[in-house]
Order: C-alpha cells, then structure tokens, then sequence
C-alpha cells in the first residue's frame, strides 16, 4: 500500500512538472495596446506577406518610419491612422484592416480600396438598356443574348466551388453555343476560388495551356516560398466555344475574377477591354491582433505562365475604354455598347 | 497491495460520461490571442477489467470558444461603395456561442502487473473551432503507454492513470494557413495530403492524467467522478499550446 501511495505521489509530481515546464507557451507573447498591436502586424506581414519579392516596399524603413507614432497612449483612430500608414505602401487590394468593435471603417488597400464610388458599371443599367429576355442561373450567371445574336454573360462570383460552377456554365454555354461571339462581363460582382475561373476557361480552351503559377508563403523570410503550383487549361465539358471573345474589366476585377481573365487572356479568340483590373492575385488570408482587430493579407505569389505579376497593379487591357458615370446614369453603358458592335 | 486488488472486475461495464471541458490555446501560428474553449461533454466508455485491462472510451464536446479577456466579438465588414454610393456591410459574429467541437476516441489495452497496469493506448481527436476570424483545426492520431493503480478509499476505490503518446500523426494548417493546390475541392483534405506529420516524443509532448473516483455500490445508478488533464505542446509551424482539464462523472448503463 505504501510503496503505491508513493508511486501516486511520484507519477503526479513528475506530471505537474512537465506540466509546468511548456505552461508558459499558454501566455500570449503580446499584451492588448497600442504598442504590441502595431508590433503584431508588422512581424505577421514581415514573415506572412507573400508579395514582398515582386513589390519595391521595404518593410524595415516602414517599421522605421511608422513605430516613432506609436505610443500607449494614443487613441484608437490614431493607431488605425498608422496601421493604415503602414499597409498603405504595399498597394494590395486584398490587404484590409478590420477595427472589430470599432465604429472605424474597413480598410482596403490599393486602387480598389481607394475606390469612392463605383463610376463605371452598374449592371442594372445593363438589364434595363442592353438585355430583352436575360435568365439567371441558381448562383453564378447572368446571361442572354443579345441583338446581333451576341452572347452576354456577366459572372455574380466564383465561389461555389467547382462542381456547381461546372454545372452552371454548361447551362450558360448550352444556351449561348450557336451566338457569333460572346461577351464576358468581368466588372462588378466578388471574387471566389481560382478552381472556379479555372473549370470556366476550360470551356474555351482548344488545346492545353499553362496559365498560372501559384506559390505559398512557407517559413518567414520574404524568400521562403513552398515549391511554385502549375495550373493548366484544357478542353473540358460538354462543348467548347471557340469564337471571338471579348471580356470586359474594370477596377472591380479582383481576385478570382483577375486569375480567370489570366486563364482567358492565354486563348486566342480572347480580347480584353475596360480598364486595368485591381491587381489583387494571392490567396488572402485573416488574421487578429492583440487588440482584437482582424486583419487580411496576401500569402502568396500567383504569376501568369510566363512569371509575370500582376500583384498591385493589375491586368492592362488590350484595349482601354472605360463607361463613365453620366452615360450611366443616362442609361448608356459605352464600354459594353463598344463590345457588342466588335461582335455583332 | 492496492494493484492486485483492484481490477476484479470480470464482466465488461458501460457508461454513459456526461462533463464540462476548458480548454486553453495559444496557437502561434493563428492568433496573437489566447482562446478559451468552454464545452459540454457526452461519451460512452467501455471497461473491463480483470487479468486484462480493456478500455474503450467515445466521446464529444460542444461548446463556445473565445479569446481569454475579450470575449465574444462582433463587427462590419465594409465593401467599397457601389454606384449609388452605398457600402454593403457584413455583420461578423466572432465565435459565437457554438463555435467548439471535439471529438475524440480511445482504446486502451494492458496486463496488470503487482505494481499496477502497463499497457498501449492509442487515440484520436479532431478539434474544429474558430480562431483569427477563420476555421481552425487540430487532429492526432496517437499511440500511447500508459500506466494505470487504483488505490482504496473506504469502500471505493480511486484509479490513476497516466499516458504518454510516443508517436503521433498530426495535421495541422501549413505555414501560410493556405491549401492552394490547384485542384483542391476541400481544405482540410489538402492540409491532410500536405501538411500532415509523424512526429515522436521530441515534436509532439502530450502528458494526459486521469483521476477517477470508482464507486463501489454497484447498485447506484453513478458510477465514478472524474477529472481528467492534459497538455499539448507541438512546435509545427509555430508553437502551439493546450491545456484542457476535464470533469465528469459517469452513470452504469
């Protein structure tokens, strides 16, 4: 009996003290002020950005110059002001501070997030003035045909994955397959998942394409990447639509919509009008501060097939035109009406 | 000797365990914030003890999570402003009240011996819970040597057991927290294929202590009252860190 009292002992003093030993990793490295706030996200995003290597921002000198404005005492709108200084210069539109529990606004970086109004796409006034009889599928399409026997098909998002994606745009394509050509509509709507713009091309695709390299940050210098992914095209569903394309771009062509177009723009029959989209490619990650405020920020490097980024300033198109406001709002919409009649 | 008279029990017993589990996470990887998850738990245990020692345990936490001194939070999520102007906002609840699920299952096997029981376990878990604004997740699966006595108290009995995992396949978000394989329909799939390890006792340190208080009556509806701990430590890709401690009492089925 005494020598198992004794084992008992033993086995739950040695427990306690392995216990103790690792009990300090359950403490945050960071307390909840203004100072560790500030010190969190420039350690995140110097060992997490993932755009470093092809963006001309050195993150040292934006601590230099940032930290000095940081102090205990400031208020809440002064360290949103400064952390917004700090992720300003990176110029990525899927860079966002989130104030949780703030009346603070969400920022967004880049030409996206310096967005006032949107001033060139409103797709009310597309149904109203350019679309007879226009059908939707259950989540991602918006299409018709349109005078001239022109295809119109304006895509809501890429966020339903790959198989209802697939499923849709067959419909889509099954109406639209004996149009002339056909216009995409790239402006306006979210992003989603690069698999969706993916299975969409593959659609269009007359032979296999190497469009896209992706790659993830994995150790925390700028340099430390996981091997570069390959994503291909190739002809894929039940038909494949080998006339002349146009799609149309604006600053709201972001993210999975912009990896789409990288998809598109490797095609042949495939023509790009609008306007430069957002420049907003990697895979976009939250993250919290010590504050509570979220956050989110690229991961990644994604270069077309040829290893060209267009991260921060985003895709030029083949020819620039953009809708403005007053046409708009007169129920003109210039940029598609210049579309239709390349096609029709 | 407390060891050789314990365990007479011949014929296999089941119970229903009802309990309440904390347990406290520092995931460096994911957060710069400290959670706190508070659950309910329900699971079936299977025991037989008698030369052999044969446990069989399932069970299940559900439950909130949250950053330690902050709570629950909520927010709005701001989209640029559309044509006529108008931001649309997104209202975002951060952990809400059921915001934590663990499962796990275990089944262990050992030989009495006069200084009590050494046997191997081996277990599984899945954590799924919410952290840095996102899913977060956690899987083991471990074998373990464990070392179990009882020890009389009056007319009952208390048991102590103590495990170790030796070796253990854990999956665990990459360094980006990112599945971004090209064909990738589910993400935690692409965690399992790329992210996932076999680690030892060097990687992953895992101490698990359990302290149940048998009662003898068997004609007593309860059965035991229980407490049970243990620590996580894995260092991959950042250091995480777990402490959960356990309460429960069990009813004879």
């Amino acid at each position: 009996m005494k020598m198992n009292r004794i084992y008992f002992f033993v086995l739950t003093l040695l427990a306690m003290l392995m216990v103790s030993c690792e009990i300090m990793n359950l403490k945050s490295e960071y307390s909840d002020n203004a100072e560790d706030t500030f010190e969190a996200l420039w350690k995140s995003f110097d060992e997490h950005y993932g755009g470093f290597m092809v963006k001309s921002v050195n993150w040292d000198s934006m601590y230099e110059e940032v930290q000095p404005s940081i102090s205990e005492g400031i208020s809440e709108e002064e360290l949103y002001e400064q952390l917004v200084r700090l992720l300003s210069p990176l110029e990525d539109p899927h860079v966002a501070l989130v104030p949780v529990g703030s009346n603070l606004p969400t920022f967004w970086g880049g030409r996206y997030g310096r967005i006032d109004t949107i001033r060139d796409f409103n797709l009310d006034v597309v149904k109203e003035n350019y679309l007879s009889s226009f059908k939707e599928t259950k989540n991602l399409f918006l299409y018709d045909v349109m005078e001239g026997n022109v295809g119109y098909v304006h895509i809501k998002h890429f966020g339903f994955g790959e198989g209802v994606t697939e499923n849709e745009f067959d419909e889509v394509l099954d109406e639209l397959k004996e149009t002339k050509g056909m216009i995409i509509d790239l402006r306006g709507g979210s992003g989603g998942e690069d698999i969706a713009g993916k299975v969409i091309a593959s659609r269009f695709a007359d032979k296999s394409y190497h469009y896209m390299n992706t790659r993830v940050k994995a150790g925390p210098a700028h340099d430390d990447f996981t091997d570069a992914e390959q994503w291909f095209i190739q002809p894929e569903g039940p038909f494949q639509y080998h006339k002349p394309v146009i799609i149309l771009t604006n600053v709201q062509t972001l993210s999975a919509r912009e990896t789409f177009l990288l998809a598109m723009r490797v095609l042949p029959n495939v023509t790009q009008i609008g306007d430069t989209t957002a420049g907003g490619f990697s895979n976009a990650n939250p993250g919290e501060l010590p504050n509570g405020w979220g956050y989110a920020i690229s991961v990644g490097e994604w270069t077309d097939g040829e290893g060209v980024s267009f991260e921060g300033r985003g895709i030029p198109p083949d020819f620039y035109l953009k809708s403005n406001r007053a046409e708009l709002l007169m129920g003109k919409d210039a940029l598609l009406e210049y579309a239709h009649a390349q096609l029709k | 000797m407390a060891g050789s008279a314990a365990f007479a029990q011949q014929t296999g017993k089941l119970s229903l365990q009802l309990g309440y589990q904390n347990r406290i996470m520092n995931d460096q990887l994911s957060s710069p914030l400290v959670y706190s998850a508070h659950s309910l738990n329900v699971g079936l245990n299977y025991e037989k003890k008698c030369k052999d020692f044969l446990e069989l345990n399932l069970s299940l936490a559900v439950g909130t999570n949250q950053p330690l001194g902050m709570g629950r939070r909520e927010g709005e999520l701001q989209d640029i402003p559309d044509f006529e102007g108008n931001r649309e906002a997104y209202e975002i609840v951060l952990n809400p009240w059921l915001s934590y699920v663990q499962a796990q299952g275990n089944a262990r096997w050992g030989k009495r011996t006069s200084l009590g029981v050494f046997g191997l376990g081996m277990g599984i878990q899945h954590t799924y819970t919410g952290m840095r604004l996102d899913d977060w997740h956690y899987s083991q699966v471990d074998i373990a040597p464990f070392y179990a006595n009882e020890f009389p108290l009056g007319n009952n009995m208390l048991e102590v057991m103590a495990e170790l995992p030796l070796l253990a396949w854990v999956v665990r978000p990459n360094y980006s927290s990112d599945a971004y394989l090209p064909g990738n329909s589910s993400y935690y799939l692409t965690y399992v294929r790329t992210s996932s390890s076999l680690v030892s006792i060097n990687q992953l340190v895992n101490p698990r202590l359990r302290l149940t208080y048998k009662l003898a009556d068997e004609n007593r509806r309860l059965a035991q009252i229980g407490f049970q701990a243990s620590y996580t430590s894995y260092p991959s890709p950042k250091p995480l860190a777990m402490l959960s401690s356990h309460v429960f009492v069990s009813f004879r089925l």
